[in-house]
């Protein structure tokens, strides 16, 4: 039934040799500035936890963050060469030097440590760590230092070395310290501050006695020679690898991934091996660029590896994407697929048939299969089936297959589509071929050496004749991506339209794969990528971190989709979410856009085109390591401070600035910042500054968070941050506001209760002043008084009418001034004695002779003093009132003001036969009068003869 | 007692060319009247003592030394008392009669040049019957056919088994300061 017709072909075969010294793809070289003129040479590379790429140069410490040298600060005593470096588990960095000395780096500064035993007097050439954190240090000379307990120890060719010149030192778990010297390995191990000491050498088999270099993997140990080139060895130093013939001289530095050994040479730069594992090392790769002499080696945790040498240093991909095969320009116009074997053979068309390259020891070899009358944009579509059969697609001239171990190739003929049709691709699984053309699909059935062929060309079923690739799931369902009806499912022969899938997702589907979780991705002409977990339907896009919207292929590995666009393969880690980026940083630039351009394998390996060369990307070495990021410095006013998390800042020190740096050394162009101030910010803001200032903050609790990320999704971004107060000026702070109340609160209280007493004192000064006045009306409307006065005014109007009239002047003179002085507090001392006067006008009248008073005030006391109101007439009245007046005994009343200022009032006592009643009221009322006025008292003194009352007098203020 | 130091003194160098496994002697130094002190200075009490019989030989051509020193001729204690707890209670001064410090100069230097040199000693460092390895920095002076070495360095009691009874805590540091000034003369 199918007649298989034989072609007349032509076989051709050859078979070239290709030199393996590809260039390694994407090196990007890196150059140590100058230091006044001085070009200082790298010696050693070293990353630290937080992900710095450290230098160590001839002229001191480098931190490299992928775009930049930063020189670390060190103290004047510290020597410059520097010759090792490790970060010890206490997170500070110990720098040994060529003089032999050792310091440490801690907040940024090199300092020197102190050793009671002294520095080494020879080169440090490695300083390591191992499981109990011993600090092993060797030296080019003095062979091994060990320091516990902050004592340093010596291992040398007196405890059993075979040399005291050390190169380098490894810890490796269950084996020791190795060191490598000029007359083999020293395996050191210290059992109760014993040295045990077991030697590798030539004697062993060793290829060269000088090791210069060790390297550890997880399985192997790798030691790079003088003239011996590289091999390894495992950890119970059983040869693993063994080296090739060496040619590129002396070995510098080691670093070995699961599929490659790099090499420093001295005099031959970067060399490259391929190595499978556990076999030989096959194929050969050396980088000669600008780095003729390779010093140092390091190995990022991105997977890069780095070399430096003299003032350069240089990011190659490492073992992450490779480039393997190189081929003309013109050949690489003309290619529009590739197919990767099950042999790991990689197959692709050329103008006129298909290559073959198939890696045998060290070299590609090459086959070419010649497709007649094919013309250079024909073949669009390769596949290997079940039988190792290639199927060739072409477009306009059907299918051919090729028999690769025969060269034998057939053209099926089956039907028109399958001689004439437009293939777009072949794909398949087990049994089953997939054909997918503009004309429709057909399915290939393979059993034994027969093919039975199932047409779906009717549109009902998938839903459009063109179908530009068909995928078979773990599932063995068969996704059929269409133009125009997105996505269309085949599951146990039953067709599932899925509207969703073209409703918001695009009708026109390139590309599915599935990734390990088994979710169906697939490519859209305008919706970019979108990944259909069973239930529902997902848009990467530009915001999700995807480089470009214009998406020419899709390849999915393990955990990884790689996304291809013109310039840049994205990689999508599917546990993570995690992207990554191959593109011209890693030498990845015009990526052949053709629909079956490029090819994976169960492997997670990815082949692709790019310029001129095949990329092999080799997902698990390649770690999908999101950027970090780090606080490098923080600044008061433009001033370092070595602030730590959580600082308190007065309320005056508000201006501060913080340094960030984003770490990812694969694309360090690609590196954006989100930063906020907690307490300050409301939203992150995006910025591609490594410096945010905040000028004038105000008092308050902040974190200064900052984040990074290669696009502008910044989900899961590592985030670092600085969290620190500014105190609230003293004036603000609680206990000053509480204080401040208090204090208010108290002064409040006694300037109201001071008041109180004020008024009190005023109350009750109105009070005993209404009583004074009233005692005094009293007494001067007393019947006696009036009745006295009146008798004397009829004996003057008889005997002397005319001085009648002066007495009722001085009478009506003394009423009218205790009516004029009486609300009065105070009166002046001049006034009370007029108002004296007058009275003792009325009463001398009356006793004549008897009533003597003798005033010593002068004027001028009289008009400075001043005192309360009718005290003094008081004080008289009491004197006549209390004594016998008489001619026989006058009352003599003295009134003088002593040299205290008080007013003295002073009498002879006659004592009356019966004395008069007293209420006391005149004196008391005086008292009382006089506490509220004057703090000092009325002084009441009482003797046989006299009576004296001093009354404080009161000096005028003006 | 001059015969006592003088049998010492060849039973040290009887031991020193047997150590050096009888290879063709160098040219040796020695000193048999080195000064040796130390002090701790404990929180509560500062204890010192000195010697000046410290025995040492040292073979300039391979760099090999060797010295040692009677434990019963510290003198200078603050008391008898003190003297005796010394001897008794904390070196076992009956049992462990010397101690010593044997090795090689780890610099090659040319010991026959004059000169002042800043050297590291590496060798056992043997007291109270326990030996440590020690790196020892020295300051060497070598003029007028003499070499004078001055030297600094710590002990730890807890390195050589020395007990301290928790009552005299406060009274001993853990850690003993030394310093040895010797002049070596030619055999």
């Amino acid at each position: 039934m199918y007649s298989y017709s034989k072609l007349i072909f032509l076989f051709f075969l050859t078979a070239i040799t290709i030199s393996g010294f590809a260039q390694q793809p994407g090196a990007k070289l890196y150059e140590l500035p100058a230091e006044n003129g001085e070009q200082a040479k790298i010696t050693l590379l070293c990353q630290d936890k937080e992900g710095y790429i450290f230098c160590g140069t001839t002229n001191g410490l480098f931190r490299f963050d992928g775009i930049d040298f930063y020189k670390t600060e060190q103290a004047a005593d510290v020597p410059k060469e520097v010759t090792a470096i490790c970060e010890i588990p206490n997170k500070e960095i110990w720098v040994g030097f060529s003089n032999g000395n050792i310091a440490s780096l801690k907040n940024n500064k090199i300092q020197l440590l102190h050793f009671e035993e002294g520095f080494p007097k020879a080169p440090i050439k490695q300083i390591i760590t191992d499981d109990k954190n011993i600090i092993w240090i060797a030296t080019a000379g003095e062979g091994v230092y060990y320091y516990v307990n902050n004592r340093l120890y010596n291992i040398n060719m007196d405890d059993g070395l075979t040399d005291d010149y050390i190169y380098d030192i490894h810890f490796v778990k269950n084996l020791g310290i190795v060191a490598a010297t000029d007359r083999g390995i020293n395996i050191c191990n210290l059992q109760n501050s014993k040295k045990i000491i077991k030697t590798y050498s030539s004697k062993n088999g060793l290829k060269d006695n000088i090791v210069r270099c060790l390297y550890t993997t997880q399985n192997d140990l790798w030691i790079g020679m003088q003239d011996g080139g590289v091999s390894s060895y495992t950890y119970n130093l059983k040869e693993n690898i063994a080296p090739p013939v060496w040619k590129y001289g002396q070995v510098n530095d080691v670093v070995a991934t699961s599929q490659q050994v790099f090499v420093a040479t001295e005099d031959n730069g970067l060399v490259i091996y391929d190595h499978d594992g556990n076999d030989n090392l096959s194929s050969l790769a050396q980088n000669n660029l600008q780095l003729k002499k390779v010093s140092c080696l390091l190995r990022d945790r991105e997977g890069n590896v780095w070399a430096a040498g003299n003032n350069l240093l240089m990011r190659t991909s490492g073992s992450n994407v490779q480039a393997i095969y190189h081929f003309t320009k013109e050949l690489s116009e003309d290619i529009h697929c590739l197919l990767l074997a099950r042999d790991e053979s990689l197959w692709f068309n050329t103008a006129s048939g298909l290559k073959q390259l198939k890696k045998e020891g060290d070299v590609w070899k090459e086959k070419y299969y010649p497709v007649p009358d094919i013309t250079d944009t024909e073949i669009s579509g390769l596949y290997e089936d079940i039988n190792s059969t290639i199927w060739i697609g072409t477009m306009g001239k059907g299918i051919f297959l090729l028999n690769g171990n025969t060269g034998k190739l057939t053209a099926l003929k089956k039907d028109s589509l399958l001689q004439k049709g437009n293939i777009l691709s072949i794909t398949g699984k087990d049994n089953t071929v997939w054909i997918a053309s503009l004309e429709g699909v057909i399915k290939a059935d393979i059993t034994n050496n027969n093919i039975s062929f199932t047409d779906y060309t009717d549109i009902k079923s998938i839903g459009s004749k063109y179908v530009y690739h068909i995928f078979t799931d773990s599932k063995d369902r068969v996704w059929f991506a269409t133009d125009g009806k997105g996505l269309t499912v085949m599951q146990n022969n039953q067709f599932t339209d899925m509207p969703r899938s073209r409703e918001d997702n695009g009708s026109v589907v390139y590309k599915v794969a599935e990734d390990m979780y088994g979710n169906i991705w697939y490519i859209t002409y305008d919706n970019g990528l979108i990944k259909y977990d069973g239930q529902k339907f997902t848009a990467y896009t530009a915001s999700n971190g995807l480089s470009d919207m214009t998406i020419t292929g899709l390849a999915a590995t393990k955990d990884n989709v790689l996304v291809f666009h013109k310039n840049s393969v994205d990689v999508i880690n599917t546990g993570n979410g995690h992207i990554s980026y191959l593109n011209a940083e890693q030498g990845i630039q015009n990526i052949n856009t053709d629909l079956n351009s490029y090819a994976a394998n169960t492997n997670a390996d990815v082949y692709f085109i790019a310029g001129n060369a095949i990329f092999k990307y080799h997902a698990s070495e390649h770690v999908t390591f999101q950027p970090s990021i780090l606080i490098d410095n923080v600044q008061l006013f433009l001033n370092d401070i070595n602030a730590e998390q959580g600082h308190s800042f007065d309320h005056n020190e508000n201006n501060l600035s913080f340094y960030y740096t984003g770490l990812f050394y694969s694309q360090p162009d690609k590196i954006l910042y989100q930063y906020k101030l907690e307490g300050y910010d409301k939203d992150w803001i995006n910025t591609k500054d490594r410096i945010k200032n905040f000028p004038k903050l105000s008092p308050g609790t902040y974190t200064f968070r900052v984040r990074v990320s290669l696009s502008n999704d910044f989900n899961n971004a590592q985030e670092a941050g600085f969290a620190f107060t500014i105190e609230n000026p003293f004036w603000l702070k609680p206990w000053f506001i509480f204080f401040s109340f208090f204090s208010m609160g108290v002064l409040l209280f006694l300037i109201v209760r001071q008041r109180e007493k004020r008024v009190n004192k005023w109350n009750k000064m109105e009070r005993e002043k209404i009583q004074s006045q009233l005692e005094t009306l009293r007494n001067q409307i007393n019947p006696h008084f009036l009745f006295n006065s009146f008798n004397t005014l009829v004996s003057e109007i008889e005997e002397h009418p005319d001085r009648a009239v002066n007495y009722v002047e001085h009478l009506s003179d003394f009423y009218r001034s205790i009516v004029v002085h009486r609300e009065k507090d105070l009166i002046s001392l001049k006034e009370e004695l007029n108002i004296l006067e007058d009275y003792f006008f009325v009463q001398q009248k009356r006793y004549g002779r008897g009533l003597q008073i003798d005033i010593r005030i002068s004027a001028k006391q009289a008009l400075v003093f001043s005192i309360a109101p009718l005290a003094l007439q008081l004080l008289i009245e009491n004197a006549i009132k209390h004594n016998a007046v008489s001619g026989d005994a006058p009352v003599h009343i003295e009134i003088y003001i002593d040299e205290e200022n008080y007013l003295v009032v002073h009498n002879n006592i006659n004592k009356k036969l019966q004395p008069e009643k007293s209420s006391s009221m005149g004196l008391q009322n005086i008292q009382k009068r006089y506490a509220l006025l004057s703090n000092k008292h009325v002084i009441i003194e009482q003797t046989e003869q006299y009576f004296t009352v001093k009354i404080p007098l009161i000096q005028n203020l003006l | 007692m001059l015969f006592q130091k003088k049998i010492i003194c060849c039973a040290c160098l009887l031991f020193f060319l047997l150590s050096t496994g009888f290879q063709q002697p160098g040219i040796l130094y020695h000193t048999v009247n080195g000064k040796i002190s130390f002090r701790s200075e404990a929180p509560l009490e500062l204890i010192r003592a000195s010697s000046d019989q410290l025995i040492g030989l040292l073979d300039i051509n391979k760099r090999n030394f060797s010295f040692k020193i009677s434990i019963r001729t510290f003198e200078g204690f603050n008391s008898p008392m003190q003297k005796e707890h010394f001897n008794e209670n904390y070196l076992e001064s009956d049992k462990y009669h010397e101690a010593s410090f044997s090795g090689k100069i780890i610099e090659d230097i040319d010991l026959t040049k004059e000169g002042s040199y800043s050297i590291r000693a590496k060798g056992m460092l043997t007291i109270h019957g326990v030996q440590q390895e020690r790196i020892i920095k020295s300051e060497i002076t070598i003029s007028d056919n003499k070499i004078s070495i001055m030297s600094n360095f710590t002990v730890l009691l807890s390195d050589h088994n020395i007990p301290i009874p928790k009552v005299v805590y406060q009274k001993l540091a853990n850690e003993i300061k030394a310093e040895v000034t010797a002049t070596l003369e030619p055999r």
